[in-house]
């Protein structure tokens, strides 16, 4: 068995530059992705705040109120810079010149407003920008329906008070500096919520972990298909049968390579475990590391055993890549690896929720924050489950594939 | 001239004639069609839990707007079961409604007067948040406004409270966003969905192209003895890039349509132009990729350069803009592609029509190799 071991880890690691393939790749292509995208998504702290640029029509000290605690609020405060343009040419001229987005306030907005109309305040986005310019839309975009109400709010103060007798100056001083106070407390309605210091400041943006926890297990199982393609291989090669005849049982021969193959996936695993811990902040703790250590002898296990079954289906090496690849999309797909489970639709979501993929991400969450969540029995029960039923499939198909 | 043809008929023979081939290929078409799924399933509200620790008129009425919205469900239990199901990842955040929310509310203060209890599995946490807090400033909104006409005159009190919290049909206040040409630039599901298969499309493509090529067994028969009629492998190869590429584009047309149906990408011939040369980059791609002698090398190899072109081709997260990365990327096809709003599709067709020429003309520049 051991022998049989070390001879199918053999073929998988062929050499030492498959060996740093294996390890080398996924790691550079990871710490790139959180070169590139990570000041966005893995810390509170932007690397590189971007400008805006504001045509503001409007010289009324309310909108001019409601700008200023618009770019000092927790939403977008120290996320942004706000520049002043005087004209649209010049707002769209600065999109040109790096702007993220051009916002235009139009003429005499608060006097349409205090006349009991309705306004449109234009956004154009920078399309050299798309993710500066989705985080800022969805912040601004998310803001304007309560500073909607807020409006609606005053012009019912005001108008109730004119009808009710109250003279129109003294409603019209209550107007503005009731205005003024709600549209300063709407910016600041972070406030509302006790301890927010984990919120992020863009609503959409998720959390480090997560992001942390799905590269790692899709890296992981893109990485085990030469599993898949060497099952599938292995059929035309004869060197099972010659195994067979040195002696060793075909349970042994399949074990062996059953286990090579996670060991191999194990490997690629722990190296990129500790280097997306390292960028997403890991919260070290023994259990954590324990959970992130048994999601990685599970999910290898599972993996491994999915492509060597795939591998003893497919008739050629090439379908069996193909065929794990899909395998592969479907399952990081429906295990909320790509889309979180939160947003998909409700039956969906049930099904995700016992998915091998769901699972392993959220023992990954768990062993990345540092243990504190729960339902580790239950997601590694999962797992199991599922390599459970895949075994006797497997050995079953193993042994009518070899004779 | 006639031996390339007929290789890419031979080729194209064996992937619409056999079951692998006809199984892929609706494997395929049912990935493209995927995302419209959605559209047809109405969205899920989010799961939340409920804890009232006010239990007044004004927690109450927080509760019954927060019951209303179409984004969160609101499940009501202990506050142990709660808190179990949260931390198993059941529910997407837990609110606790703080004892005096209600006078708070009334003394005109909202700060600190909710708490929203998550586990690292919430990943909604900021829709939640934004929507029950959304509703919690409404109702001081109202109140304040309410306080306020009081001052005025006490007996205005409940006629604007009762007034406010209804609310408006149509926002007072409202963005709309512009295209940079200055037209509406509307967002439509459709169009969402249209782009998610695109991108689906676009990964599977890269991975089939690459595999394609690099997978086929070196002693391939057929191709040796297409050299013993001085058919250099490198054209072996072209043709059957080729071939892959005709094979997989029908699916194009399905995220192509929705794009014409939702009036937005681009017109369904020109996306489809762009998918084939998109195909045709890889098939390059994949061209020199068989020269690696290892198979398990070639295949992690291929791996990366999938998620490469996932990742940093912006089919996944929208890249930030600027910086080497960014620019480096468009060395992918994938960069091209998903670069259709930014550049409009001439500028895309002729990037990826450059990507697919210097890669398929590499391969005949790399020293000949026997097989």
């Amino acid at each position: 068995m051991k022998k049989l071991f070390a001879v199918d880890l053999r073929r998988l690691l062929h050499n030492r530059i498959v060996i740093l393939t294996a390890i080398a790749a996924p790691l550079i292509l990871v710490l790139l992705v959180s070169l590139v995208v990570a000041p966005y998504f893995f810390s509170d702290v932007r690397a590189r705040n971007f400008f805006v640029v504001v045509y503001n029509e409007d010289d009324n000290e309310v909108t001019k109120g409601i700008l200023e605690s618009l770019v000092e609020s927790e939403s977008l405060g120290g996320l942004i810079t706000v520049e002043f343009v005087d004209s649209e040419e010049d707002g769209l001229a600065a999109i040109d010149n790096g702007a993220a987005a051009y916002i235009h306030v139009p003429l005499g907005m608060q006097d349409i407003l205090y006349g009991g109309s309705s306004t449109v305040i234009t956004y154009v986005g920078n399309p050299d920008m798309p993710l500066e310019d989705r985080l800022l839309f969805e912040t601004l975009s998310s803001g304007t329906a309560l500073v909607s109400h807020a409006q609606h709010a005053v012009n019912v103060l005001y108008d109730k008070s004119v009808d009710a007798g109250v003279g129109r100056q003294t409603a019209s001083e209550a107007y503005r500096r009731t205005a003024l106070t709600f549209f300063a407390e709407v910016m600041s309605r972070d406030e509302l919520y006790e301890e927010t210091e984990e919120t992020s400041p863009l609503g959409g943006a998720l959390p480090s972990e997560y992001y942390a926890a799905s590269f790692l297990i899709l890296f992981v199982a893109l990485g085990a298909l030469p599993v898949a393609r060497i099952t599938a291989a292995d059929h035309g090669s004869g060197l099972i049968h010659r195994q067979l005849l040195s002696g060793h049982r075909t349970a042994a021969c399949f074990v062996s390579r059953w286990l090579a193959g996670g060991a191999f996936a194990l490997m690629q695993y722990i190296v990129l475990a500790a280097a997306l811990g390292i960028i997403a902040g890991v919260r070290f703790s023994v259990g954590g590391a324990a959970v992130l250590l048994m999601n990685g002898a599970l999910l290898c296990a599972f993996i491994s055993l999915g492509m060597m079954l795939i591998g003893l289906y497919a008739r050629t090496a090439s379908a069996a890549v193909r065929i794990a690849f899909l395998a592969v999309l479907a399952l990081a797909l429906m295990g909320g690896l790509m889309v979180p489970s939160a947003y998909m639709p409700a039956f969906i979501r049930d099904v995700s929720y016992y998915t091998p993929m769901s699972a392993a991400l959220r023992l990954g969450i768990y062993g990345i924050s540092g243990g504190r969540a729960g339902g580790v029995g239950l997601f590694a029960g999962t797992l199991a489950v599922f390599i459970a039923v895949l075994l006797p499939v497997s050995i079953g198909r193993f042994q009518r594939r070899i004779h | 001239m006639k031996l390339f043809w007929a290789t890419i008929a031979y080729r194209l023979k064996a992937l619409f004639t056999t079951a692998h081939g006809i199984v892929f290929l609706a494997l395929a078409l049912l990935l493209a069609f995927a995302p419209f799924i959605g559209l047809i399933i109405p969205d899920a509200p989010v799961p939340i839990g409920w804890i009232d620790e006010d239990d007044t008129d004004f927690s109450h009425k927080l509760l019954e707007r927060v019951e209303a919205l179409e984004v969160v469900w609101v499940t009501i239990d202990e506050r142990e079961t709660l808190i179990a199901n949260l931390q198993t990842g059941r529910l997407e955040g837990v609110f606790v409604i703080k004892e005096g929310f209600e006078d708070a509310l009334k003394g005109g203060e909202f700060e600190e007067t909710l708490q929203l209890l998550r586990s690292p599995y919430s990943t909604a946490a900021g829709v939640i948040s934004e929507s029950v807090g959304g509703e919690a400033i409404h109702l001081w909104l109202t109140c304040s406004a309410a306080n306020e006409a009081a001052e005025l005159d006490p007996a205005l009190y409940d006629a604007v409270f009762e007034d406010i919290i209804v609310g408006t049909e149509l926002p007072i206040i409202s963005i709309m966003r512009l295209g940079a040409a200055g037209q509406t630039d509307n967002v439509s599901p459709l169009r969402d969905a249209a782009y998610t298969s695109l991108y689906l499309l676009a990964a599977l493509g890269c991975f089939f192209m690459l595999t394609g090529l690099a997978m086929a067994p070196k002693n391939n028969d057929f191709a040796a003895r297409l050299i013993s009629r001085d058919f250099s492998l490198a054209r072996y190869r072209l043709a059957v890039g080729i071939a892959d590429a005709a094979y997989l584009l029908p699916c194009a047309a399905v995220p192509a349509v929705a794009f014409g149906i939702a009036r937005a990408g681009a017109p369904v011939l020109t996306l489809l132009i762009m998918f084939a040369l998109y195909m045709l980059a890889y098939a390059g791609v994949a061209s020199m990729v068989s020269r690696i002698a290892n198979q398990t090398m070639r295949l992690l190899l291929i791996s990366v350069i999938t998620i490469a072109t996932v990742l940093f081709g912006s089919l996944l997260i929208p890249l930030p803009s600027g910086g080497w990365a960014t620019a480096f990327a468009y060395l992918l096809p994938s960069r091209w592609l998903s670069s259709l709003q930014r550049f409009g599709a001439l500028k895309c067709v002729a990037g990826l029509a450059v990507c697919a020429l210097i890669y398929n003309i590499i391969p005949f520049f790399i020293k000949k190799e026997d097989i």
